[in-house]
């Protein structure tokens, strides 16, 4: 807030790239935006505290979620798994001890709760670490070690290790590691056996993450996250360590009654945790490249892309020829974003159309001039210069106006 | 068993903590973690020693001189001394069209650079206050809007009219003491410049790290924006880019002058000498080109430079100015703002992606 991204992201913008079939969610104006953030926070604290937990969780993630979708070009995994934690919260008894509402309302406090409850947030987390490690099994993150060779010897400035950046064979060390890292840790947690050493791992793996990568709150949110894996005997020994004893709960008699419909519902939703990350294999045979099936897939820190976008504007009955640069239009981070990314190239044409062609009775062609270059390749032209993109009737459809990549 | 997890723990704790608070003492560590590290700043301390001093120096020099001959050309208003006024302005002129490449860090926030030189002038407030009752001075100047002062606003009143507008036109008196006036703000802008940057040495030499606010990403940022300007709005606007294809040599920056051309020049021998770190007065010459060398992409620094010469090459087939190859040569003219856009790619996209550098923030999430 104080940075001023709200109006940066929210409000400045005189075009948002939304997601589709979410194009109907606009920003309010900057004070309404401010009270949205703000109480998205205090609903987050709540939940925290576990006071007014369920409405709190239902209000976190309707605002979190509202947040995230206003602006694709602002898409981080952690954003959206913020947002299904918060989605998940809602219907687990998170509250029904060591809570705030427990103090209030003594009848709601329970002593065991059903496996469902943490074996979903578990499903979750595997979900991530297990598809970000799927996503690490290309050759270019395996046989280059890109993009950690470029953003590694970016990183010599880090502290004692830093030197160590300068030599290609890191990189390679570090790629190999956080792929058998991802693919394993979930498994190693699980296991009663592996789990002191491997929730040591995750502080280990992310600490180093976030002070080498510019990667906001992901590492404090799986280290945290990382916590359900510890059964409450291990938490009673730990504490114990510590002379702290949680006691035993009065009434403990009563337990948790779950809904006929939730173990089927939740089953759904699994099945689409675990499906839907791997839809660009059947879209595309190269996910970093064409970005079909990129977002909402867990390919963390997977490329180092950039692009360069000129569209040009011709007016088919006068001939008028305009030259457009995104920056005359964009944010920085709108414009980069877009650059590399077709759905977004798509949706700027039409705003283009929108800004040509007020009163609609234009008749236009516009085509980009685009280049992308992608874990240190050379640039190379990213979608048909030669295609009237506005011809383009479904966003679906940019992704078969891709040069193909050949050295991948 | 649980013995050796707490020895394990305990070494990992104190590696990650002591890790840590080197992360957060790292602002003002002068050691170099590594040879990219000590290029990194023997590079900043060579655009610093080696550009931006000199520059500076030379604009408080050139800036103090047209201030001088305002003042001349006031107290004698003749020919010769308009003329001479016309060619320092010039000189001027081609000194700040280095120098504007560096509008970054603190003093990129300082808006200096509008104060300096803000294109187009507003003619029509110029001439307003002129028109005017106002009393013409120091610090009537100093509170106007940058359209309507600095290098381009002496520009209007040194090349739009000839010597008779500041002899026998009725505003004649006015119209002297309005440019004395912006002489002498110019003057002082240039000092100021020089102070911000004299202030700034060390957040400029020292930050190295890969942030945003990293020097190096900064330097790169202002190439990028530096060349975009020369394509949006030096060359694409004067092509008619934006108004459908119209050739208008009236937005060229300083038409009134006819020297539109040497500015881009200007801007092409400033951007090649940043990337090949080739000051005059180097003897350790460190710039993008060996820095690129130095992790392996040699023959990507050689594309570089060779699309410096291609813009280079381009530029010189010009024999007129710019407004008149315009209206003559436009294919030339989009010859030339291409191989800017090619140059940019290459800066933008390519360098970018070598390096790792950081365009925006918050992106690293791979998504």
């Amino acid at each position: 807030m104080w940075k001023g991204w709200i109006q940066d992201s929210y409000t400045s913008p005189k075009f948002h790239f939304t997601y589709q079939y979410f194009d109907w969610v606009r920003p309010f104006d900057t004070s309404t935006m401010y009270l949205i953030v703000g109480a998205s926070a205090l609903f987050a604290l709540f939940i925290a505290l576990g006071f007014l937990y369920r409405i709190s969780a239902v209000m976190f993630f309707l605002s979190f979620t509202y947040l995230e979708l206003i602006e694709k070009s602002w898409y981080l995994n952690h954003y959206y798994f913020a947002s299904l934690v918060a989605f998940l919260l809602i219907w687990l008894p998170a509250h029904r001890n060591y809570s705030l509402d427990v103090g209030f309302f003594k009848k709601i406090r329970l002593a065991v709760v059903p496996y469902w409850t943490l074996l979903i947030l578990k499903l979750q987390i595997a979900a991530v670490y297990i598809f970000g490690g799927l996503a690490k099994l290309k050759s270019d993150w395996l046989f280059e070690a890109q993009p950690l060779r470029i953003w590694l010897k970016a990183r010599t400035d880090t502290p004692i290790i830093g030197g160590l950046f300068d030599y290609d064979v890191t990189a390679y060390i570090f790629s190999w590691s956080g792929m058998v890292y991802d693919l394993t840790i979930p498994f190693l947690l699980w296991n009663a056996r592996t789990r002191p050493f491997a929730y040591i791992l995750v502080v280990v793996f992310h600490v180093l993450t976030y002070v080498l990568f510019n990667i906001g709150m992901f590492p404090w949110i799986m280290i945290a996250a990382s916590l359900v894996f510890i059964t409450s005997d291990e938490w009673e020994k730990l504490l114990g360590k510590f002379g702290i004893r949680l006691g035993k709960i009065s009434g403990s008699a009563k337990k948790f009654k779950t809904h006929h419909m939730t173990i089927p519902f939740l089953g759904l939703y699994v099945f689409f945790q675990f499906t839907f990350p791997l839809r660009h294999l059947l879209l595309t045979d190269n996910v970093l490249w064409t970005e079909n099936g990129f977002r909402f897939a867990w390919h963390v820190m997977v490329m180092e892309k950039n692009g360069f976008t000129e569209f040009t504007i011709i007016d088919n009955e006068t001939q008028e020829k305009f030259t457009v640069y995104p920056s005359q239009y964009l944010t920085v981070v709108q414009e980069k974003q877009m650059s590399f990314q077709p759905d977004m190239i798509w949706q700027f044409v039409r705003h283009l159309d929108r800004l040509y062609n007020k009163d609609g009775t234009r008749n236009l062609s516009i085509f980009v001039n685009s280049k992308v270059s992608l874990n240190g390749r050379e640039s190379r032209t990213y979608i048909d210069p030669k295609v009237d993109l506005l011809k383009v009737a479904s966003v679906d459809n940019m992704y078969g106006h891709i040069i193909d990549i050949d050295d991948f | 068993m649980m013995k050796r997890i707490y020895i394990f723990l305990g070494i990992i704790v104190s590696t990650i903590s002591f890790l840590l608070f080197q992360a957060c003492e790292k602002e003002g560590n002068s050691e170099f973690s590594s040879e990219v590290e000590y290029y990194k700043y023997s590079q900043l301390k060579n655009i610093y020693e080696n550009e931006i001093v000199p520059l500076n120096n030379a604009f408080v020099f050139e800036t103090e001189k047209l201030e001088t001959l305002t003042k001349v050309f006031q107290l004698e208003t003749t020919e010769a001394n308009l003329n001479a006024l016309r060619e320092q302005w010039k000189v001027v002129q081609m000194v700040w069209k280095q120098l504007e490449l560096y509008d970054l860090g603190e003093v990129g926030n300082s808006f200096i650079a509008f104060e300096i030189n803000r294109w187009p002038t507003d003619t029509e407030r110029i001439d307003g206050n002129i028109e005017g009752t106002d009393n013409i001075d120091a610090d009537f100047i100093a509170s106007l809007g940058s359209s309507s002062k600095g290098i381009s606003g002496m520009e209007y009143l040194l090349f739009s009219y000839g010597l008779d507008s500041f002899t026998t036109d009725p505003d004649a008196v006015r119209r002297l003491d309005y440019l004395t006036a912006l002489g002498e703000n110019l003057s002082l802008k240039a000092l100021q410049l020089q102070e911000l940057w004299e202030a700034n040495e060390i957040a400029f030499t020292k930050t190295l790290e890969n942030g945003i606010g990293g020097s190096q990403n900064q330097v790169i940022n202002a190439m990028v924006t530096l060349i975009e300007e020369i394509i949006i709005s030096k060359l694409g606007n004067p092509l008619g880019d934006s108004n459908g294809g119209t050739i208008a040599p009236e937005r060229l920056e300083a038409y009134r002058s006819l020297t539109s051309k040497e500015i881009i020049q200007q801007h092409l021998t400033a951007l090649e000498r940043l990337y090949k770190g080739d000051f005059l007065q180097t003897p350790f010459r460190v710039g993008f080109d060996d820095f690129l060398v130095l992790i392996g992409s040699e023959d990507f620094s050689a594309k570089i430079n060779a699309q410096f010469k291609d813009c280079q090459r381009k530029l010189d087939v010009f024999q007129n100015p710019l407004a008149t190859e315009l209206e003559t040569n436009p294919d030339a003219v989009v010859d030339l703002k291409n191989s800017f856009r090619d140059l940019l790619v290459l800066i933008k996209v390519d360098m970018a992606n070598v390096l790792g550098s950081t365009i925006t923030f918050n992106d690293n999430d791979g998504d």
